[in-house]
């Protein structure tokens, strides 16, 4: 059988991972969509599968949301969708494992007929939801113009209990397959299941387990999915030899009401595939439908009337087994008592029961405990010590459990254990803590003498306001000295200051006469606090007998011979004069000069 | 002879007289505070409670005042006897007082938490951002704070010279950034400055303490001051005390249902 999925599984590569990031970005889009709300929005056909001239239901439904509304359906060639029917509104509070829940579900209705055979994918059906837009996932729906397959194949879905009540687990058995006669011909298979991951009012339980040595085989669900079934040994069905195949899921109910499994689709094929690597497309040589009667489970709300206080969601038949470890102990210590409850019901959520409120176990002290969590095992690891040597056995603890068979509350109490206890020398049994020893708060006793710290001194208010007072007056007096003595971090002030440095290092890195007459410019401008422009053609002589008439005339003659002899290569054509030395050592005797 | 013995017979007399006097003297000469904290403690720890909370009294009310560490001491002393004696009400008043006297006092902040628990009160330290930053603005005492404001002052001033006469604007930033911190540690000043002009009482009746019109029993309830909360006292008529709210509101409130927690 492997064989005949393989071909599925390796010819389509590209089109699985397209499908897998359309799904992933049609799983996120709804969520981020609805954004704080609540709401849960799901859709679905009543049939994956429908034959030409029938019609099947297109069911929205928005669970939880304070506004809801649908948009118009979509349009898709070859299929006549809607209109909408008018909404049909249902409010539940439901008691399941000890939580009160309570729901809003709002439910549309559409016909789908379908005009002509294919596969058709109906779009994401637009609706607001809450205030935002929210789109549903796509669904495929298959016409076909027979259905042949009925004679040769076979789907039987049945239910562990047609009537269980909230938060009763119960499971869903799939068995479908095809005449063994036509094995040769098969080689594709789907599952249309229009009610998977669609149900409301319940949740999916982990599957069970296939038993140990099962053939498990993959196979289409839904058009778009893979999922892991149980190849059964060869069957007889309507006196042929049936391959047959089983998928079992577990569901525990949330809500009283009407659980809907809507008619299941089996189509067995023969199919080809054909292209290259990056076109590869699949085409059913021949395809057959075969499809399952629709089920429904009624889920009855659990009975008031004899529920104990302390029941804590267990629903089923359940046994229990007890086991402690070690049974001769000293008082006070450690036993690890361990219960594991067995049988038919949610075992996975019930809430075990506390020792520690229990006046049976007085005795003992209750540490804590750990649990384990199967579809059909739940095991509870109590650590208890007992008190004193008074103790002689472990009493039962009792589950109150409520059994669905009989309709009625009922109570499974564990094998009480007989222990040995030894008394603790020089010690009176376990109190509150381990060692005997409690601690308790109390005052911090009072000191035998006053050490001598000193009153300390007020400065006084007033004194505090003056210092803090004497602070602006302190900033503007500085401020002002500051400025007198030309702040030297102004930032002219420090301009003027590296103006030498920075004309030696302008004259070093200069390429031109032009950038030699620049760094000089820059300099007497920094020393001047003016911009480079102003010494462009400036009359030095009439400037410095101004600004700086301390400066020798000299000195002013040898710059202005300086600057024409710069100008007059930079501008002029002439050549290029040696300035380097000759300009640093007239601008430290300008700076000594005091310009 | 008999003059000269007669001389030194009074003479011894007179010193006798003298002697006796100045034990006399001596032994009715108050005690210092400190003898009376230690007599106190002798009483506690003979479980004579009356006793030690006489003692307690007296130094806390003596002339020659104790500083206050010392007052904080004998305020922890009176909250443990009262505690003892099973009025965790008074207690958590005692250690209060002794708070607003040694506002970091580990010692006294743990036992009056003990004692609002037992009088079922809510921690008084409850961990929330508000009580941490009350728990912050209170932990210096009104002379700490002024000296931390006189030092933020001088610190301030020090960074005004050292930006105007050596640094220059480069400094800015952190002078900038100093007087905002300096600004934040003149809070714990300007708080305990604000609250010195005021009488804090607290509300040791369990019953609560019923805010009244006038200082009579028969005028008009105008609240119910919970047992634990606060009210500043305003003035004082003989058994009556007119207080007012945190809410704002004034009333008059019996004399023994509040506790003045200045000490």
């Amino acid at each position: 059988m492997s064989e005949v999925f393989q071909a599925r599984r390796l010819g389509a590569p590209v089109a699985a991972l397209a499908f897998a990031l359309l799904a992933l970005a049609a799983l996120l889009a709804p969520g981020l969509a609805q954004g704080q709300s609540q709401a849960r929005v799901t859709s679905r056909l009543s049939s994956g599968v429908v034959k030409l001239g029938s019609e099947v239901t297109l069911i929205l439904t928005v669970e939880n949301a304070a506004f809801s509304e649908v948009r118009p359906l979509p349009e898709v060639d070859g299929v006549r969708l809607g209109p909408w029917g008018p909404p049909s509104s249902r409010t539940s509070t439901a008691y399941v494992n000890g939580r009160v829940s309570h729901s809003d579900e709002r439910t549309w209705t559409a016909p789908v007929r379908p005009l002509r055979k294919g596969e058709y994918t109906i779009p994401g059906l637009e609706l607001s939801v809450d205030g935002a837009l929210v789109r549903t996932q796509p669904m495929s729906l298959n016409v076909v113009e027979d259905l042949k397959g009925e004679e040769l194949g076979t789907f039987q879905i049945s239910a562990s209990a047609l009537q269980v009540v909230e938060g009763q687990p119960f499971t869903v058995e799939l068995v479908f397959g095809w005449d063994a006669a036509l094995t040769d011909k098969i080689n594709w298979a789907n599952l249309s299941l229009a009610w998977w991951g669609q149900l409301l009012g319940a949740i999916e339980n982990d599957p069970p387990q296939p038993a140990p040595g099962a053939n498990v085989v993959e196979i289409v669900l839904n058009t778009t999915e893979a999922i892991r079934v149980e190849q059964l040994p060869p069957t007889q069905v309507r006196g042929r030899n049936f391959r047959l195949f089983r998928l079992v899921r577990s569901f525990t109910p949330t809500r009283a009401g009407v659980l809907e499994f809507p008619t299941s689709w089996l189509e067995f094929a023969r199919v080809v595939d054909s292209g290259d690597i990056f076109t590869r497309r699949r085409e059913r040589v021949e395809s057959f439908f075969v499809r399952s009667e629709p089920l429904s489970i009624k889920v009855i709300e659990l009975p008031e009337a004899g529920r104990p206080a302390d029941f804590g969601g267990a629903i089923g038949n359940f046994r229990v087994r007890a086991f402690a470890e070690p049974r001769d102990v000293d008082a006070g210590e450690s036993i690890k008592l361990k219960l594991e409850w067995t049988g038919t019901g949610n075992l996975e959520f019930f809430s075990a029961p506390e020792p520690s409120r229990s006046d049976a176990f007085a005795g003992f002290r209750v540490y804590g405990k750990t649990e384990t969590k199967a579809f059909d095992r739940r095991t509870v690891t109590y650590d208890i010590a007992p008190r004193s040597a008074e103790v002689k056995q472990i009493p039962p603890l009792v589950l109150p459990v409520f059994d669905p068979t009989a309709n009625r509350y009922a109570a499974v109490a564990s094998e009480p254990i007989a222990i040995n206890v030894r008394a603790l020398a020089r010690a009176s049994g376990l109190s509150e803590s381990a060692s005997g020893f409690v601690a308790q708060p109390d005052l911090i006793d009072i000191p035998t003498q006053i050490e001598a710290h000193g009153e300390l001194a007020r400065p006084g208010a007033r004194t505090v306001f003056v210092g803090l007072g004497l602070l602006p007056l302190l900033w503007l007096g500085l401020m002002r000295i500051a400025r007198k003595r030309a702040d030297p971090w102004a930032p002219l002030e420090r301009r003027r200051r590296r103006a030498r440095r920075e004309l030696a290092r302008e004259l070093r890195r200069a390429d031109s006469a032009r950038a030699e007459l620049f760094a000089l410019q820059e300099f007497l401008a920094a020393r001047s606090a003016e911009r480079p422009e102003a010494w462009a053609g400036r009359d030095l002589g009439a400037w410095f007998a101004r600004k700086c008439p301390q400066v020798p005339r000299e000195q002013v003659a040898e710059l202005e011979r300086l600057i024409r002899a710069l100008e007059a290569a930079a501008w002029g054509g002439a050549g290029r004069p040696n300035v380097r030395e000759p300009a640093l050592d007239l601008a430290r005797r300008l700076e000594g000069a005091g310009l | 002879m008999s003059a000269r013995l007669e001389r030194l017979l009074l003479g011894l007399a007179a010193c006798l007289c003298l002697a006796l006097g100045a034990r006399a003297q001596a032994q009715a000469a108050p005690a210092t505070p400190h003898e009376l904290y230690a007599a106190g403690v002798q009483h506690y720890r003979a479980l004579d409670y009356a006793g030690a909370r006489a003692s307690w009294t007296q130094a806390l009310e003596h002339p020659d005042r104790l500083d206050a560490h010392g007052r904080a001491q004998c305020c922890k002393g009176l909250g443990n006897v009262a505690f003892r004696q099973e009025r965790p009400l008074e207690a958590a008043a005692w250690f209060t007082a002794a708070i607003e006297l040694s506002p970091r006092d580990a010692e006294a902040w743990s036992n009056l938490e003990l004692a609002r628990s037992k009088a079922g009160l809510e921690p008084a330290d409850r961990g929330d951002l508000g009580a941490t930053l009350q728990r912050v603005l209170h932990a210096l005492s009104l002379a700490e704070a002024e000296w931390l404001a006189l030092f933020v002052a001088l610190a301030l001033a020090a960074g005004i010279v050292l930006r105007a006469l050596v640094f220059g604007r480069a400094a800015n930033r952190w002078l900038g950034l100093a007087a905002v911190l300096g600004a934040f540690a003149l809070l714990p000043w300007l708080v305990r400055l604000r609250e010195a002009a005021h009488d804090p009482l607290f509300v040791q009746s369990s019953a609560g303490a019923a805010l009244l019109s006038e200082p009579r029993i028969a005028a008009s309830k105008l609240a119910l001051l919970p047992a634990g909360s606060r009210a500043l006292r305003a003035e004082t008529v003989a058994g009556w005390v007119r207080v007012e709210t945190e809410a704002g509101t004034r009333g008059w409130v019996s004399g023994e249902s509040v506790f003045a927690l200045r000490r």
